[in-house]
């Protein structure tokens, strides 16, 4: 534009400076005939003076468009600033003309564009942040059913990005499938699937519901496995203790339905009453341990920790199992180190923690082995309480699992021991309401040793 | 040549298929788990939802299957689309084997579940069976994003799948010379493991299957170039 501006001003310069070259002529030509000499010199005069005023017109007609192309440079620089996203550029010298006023509303444009653009990306990292803060993933798909945006929990979830998948390419379940294509047509749905993610099997709860105008779906898939998991626990342990009990009460029930049937022979009398009073002892024992083991896992039980004199305590459980140790000429020891020490305990949980112990130690030792109760040192203020055994172990398998409820190595023979299958639980809980651990060590055929960790309670308190 | 509007609705079509034959995968998955579930906690009541479900697998493998002829006979593809309908109608067929695989193992839960306890030898099955879904799994993952190496991998898994199958012969052979009045229950066992071996054998097909699809394609863009 400048420079058509430019060719045009050059022309009308050299117009102007042509006519009044030849009007010059025109006017001093026939004077110059009676004035000779003189003349000839005036025209070349005005031939000077023209050539002058071209000159003079151009420099000054080049000066003037330089003063225009400035601002317009500027102009254009900002636009095409703006325009490649750069929202801080402004121009720089504006003049009071019909120019300035242009580049004036530029500016404002830009300020404003700038504002909006701002408020758009705080807007999105707002929502970004929610998205990605959520527990629950959340994916997000397109009319065809393509996922277009995701949270940090979904991809946690898939341990892949999935942008671009459909949603049963990201979750492999027929269930999630048909819930997002009846989205797809506008219809909101939950439904709960179990599948295999990343690296394991898991059960998700998701709402899928369809986006306004069919623009698409968005699903929050929240994670229930471990709530699942617990209400499979607490289902398992309802049906063990079933069955834990059902056994002996049917044979209660057996011999006692034989005996009202009339049994006259008093030895078989005898016997059915005292297999009844063995079957009632192992009810008794089931339903004791099961009192205690959810009194260690209520949360409004309390437990009242303070130092307790740890060789009486010793004493009291090695008397308990004494009886049966002597029948099995099972040595009972207790390690030396253990006299005046005091432990942070609640004198009845430590109480029942020994005498569990104590009574696997003996139960699970061969005739003649021996049990031993010993102190070892552990981090600044805390004792180790070890009970050892020379019984035939424990399988490296199981070690993770003998502290779950109901759980033993050999069923049978626990059964047989008079064992409930609650003892260690019950241990591990009440340690763990103490404010310690308990831990185990085993080798086959050597014996096993159960660590039971407490804090040792300073000696003036 | 096709015309944008009926390519576009061709690629729908494929798509289409593909969701459903990994909505399907998925399905083997859930039931080769729940069968495991059945057996595991002796539940004749799950065992019987896995058997009473799956017509539900054979109605994905018809649905599937007439979409994909259908797909051939309308649009008559070639090169990668004919290598991916080829592979899908072989991948279904091998789908509905794995899901016949999990109602065996559903019946002999079934059976078992009457059982005072299952025989020791079973320990190694859900390890097992695990396995072979993980195979499932990956041989699926490996189709939908078309990764050659991830589906050789899967290849290489199935000696392992089938040394926990001898193992558990073995182990179930010294079980019954040792409990005789067992037989039939340990016998139970090692059918399940032979029903797991054959989740893995066909997991192998559908990886195999897979290769074929991406090394075609590869082939030809190498011709090409
Ligand atoms: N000292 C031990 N030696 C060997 N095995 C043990 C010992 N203590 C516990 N166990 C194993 O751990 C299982 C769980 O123990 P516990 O919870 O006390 O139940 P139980 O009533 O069967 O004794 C036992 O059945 C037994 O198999
Ligand atoms: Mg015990």
């Amino acid at each position: 534009m400048l420079s058509r501006l430019r060719a045009r001003v050059y022309f009308t310069v050299a117009a102007a400076a042509a006519l009044l070259v030849g009007a010059a002529w025109l006017i001093l030509g026939p004077i110059s005939h009676s004035l000779h000499h003189d003349a000839a010199q005036l025209v070349s005069y005005g031939v000077v003076v023209g050539a002058f005023a071209i000159l003079l017109g151009v420099v000054v007609s080049e000066a003037l468009i330089r003063s225009l192309e400035a601002p317009v440079r500027d102009l254009q620089r900002v636009v095409t600033a703006l325009a490649a996203g750069d929202q801080s550029a402004r121009i720089r010298n504006v003049e009071d003309d019909e120019l300035g006023e242009l580049s004036r509303t530029v500016d404002r444009m830009a300020t404003q564009i700038g504002a909006r653009l701002d408020a758009m990306s705080a807007e999105e990292a707002q929502l970004r942040t929610i998205l990605d803060s959520m527990v629950e993933a959340v994916f997000v798909t397109d009319p065809e059913g393509r996922i277009i945006l995701t949270n940090a929990a979904l991809q946690r979830l898939a341990g892949a990005r999935v942008e671009g998948r459909t949603a049963v390419e990201a979750i492999r379940s027929p269930e999630l499938h048909d819930a997002v294509a009846l989205a797809l047509r506008g219809v909101e749905s939950s439904v709960q699937i179990e599948t295999r993610m990343a690296t394991e099997s898991r059960v998700l709860a998701a709402h899928i519901s369809p986006l306004p105008q069919g623009s698409g779906v968005v699903t929050v898939l929240h994670d229930v496995t471990d709530l699942k998991l617990a209400d499979t626990v607490r289902r398992d342990f309802v049906a063990n203790a079933s069955h834990e009990l059902r056994t002996p009460l049917t044979a209660i029930r057996g011999f006692a339905e034989t005996l009202a049937g009339g049994v006259q022979d008093p030895v078989l009398v005898s016997r059915f009453v005292g297999r009844i009073l063995e079957h009632s002892v192992r009810m008794q024992r089931l339903v004791d341990d099961l009192m205690q083991l959810s009194r260690a896992e209520a949360p409004d039980e309390t437990f009242v920790v303070e130092p307790i004199d740890l060789s009486t305590a010793v004493a009291r459980a090695l008397r308990s199992v004494e009886a049966a140790a002597a029948k099995k000429r099972i040595k009972l020891q207790t390690d030396q180190a253990i006299a005046g020490v005091r432990v942070l305990a609640d004198e009845r949980a430590l109480d029942h923690v020994l005498i569990n112990l104590a009574d696997n130690g003996v139960k699970y030792t061969p005739e003649e082995g021996s049990v031993t109760v010993r102190l070892r040192a552990a981090e600044d203020g805390w004792v180790y309480i070890e009970v050892a055994d020379t019984g035939g172990g424990i399988a490296a398998p199981h070690l993770s699992r003998i502290f779950e409820r109901f759980y033993r190595v050999d069923p049978g023979r626990s059964r047989d021991v008079g064992g409930t299958g609650l003892g260690l639980a019950i241990v591990k809980h009440l340690t763990q309401r103490m404010g310690g651990e308990v831990s185990v060590e085993s080798s086959l055929g050597v014996g096993t040793v159960f660590r039971v960790k407490l804090r040792v309670a300073r000696a003036e308190s | 040549m096709m015309n944008t509007h009926t390519s576009q609705q061709y690629y729908t079509e494929l798509r289409s298929l593909k969701d459903r034959l990994l909505a399907m995968g998925g399905r083997c998955e859930a039931h080769i788990r729940q069968a495991l579930q059945a057996l595991e906690h002796q539940d004749a009541m799950l065992a019987n939802e896995v058997t009473g479900t799956d017509h539900q697998i054979n109605a994905d493998e018809l649905a599937i299957d007439d979409l994909a002829v259908r797909i051939l006979a309308l649009r008559q593809p070639v090169g990668k689309d004919l290598r991916f309908l080829l592979t899908a109608l072989k991948v279904v067929t091998d789908l509905e084997r794995i899901g016949d695989e999990a109602v065996n193992i559903a019946e002999r839960a079934e059976e078992l579940s009457s059982e005072p306890h299952l025989p020791e030898t079973w320990r190694a099955l859900p390890e097992m069976a695990n396995a072979a879904a993980a195979m499932l799994h990956d041989a699926l993952d490996a189709f939908v994003e078309e990764d050659a190496e991830k589906a050789q991998s899967v290849l290489e898994k199935d000696d392992e799948v089938d040394e926990f199958y001898g193992q558990v012969m073995r182990k179930s052979l010294e079980y019954m010379a040792q409990h005789s009045a067992r037989v039939k229950a340990a016998m139970g066992v090692v059918s399940c493991a032979k029903y797991i071996e054959r989740i893995a054998d066909h997991s192998t097909n559908i990886a195999e299957m897979v290769v074929y699809m991406v090394r075609g394609e590869d082939v030809r863009h190498r011709g090409k170039k």
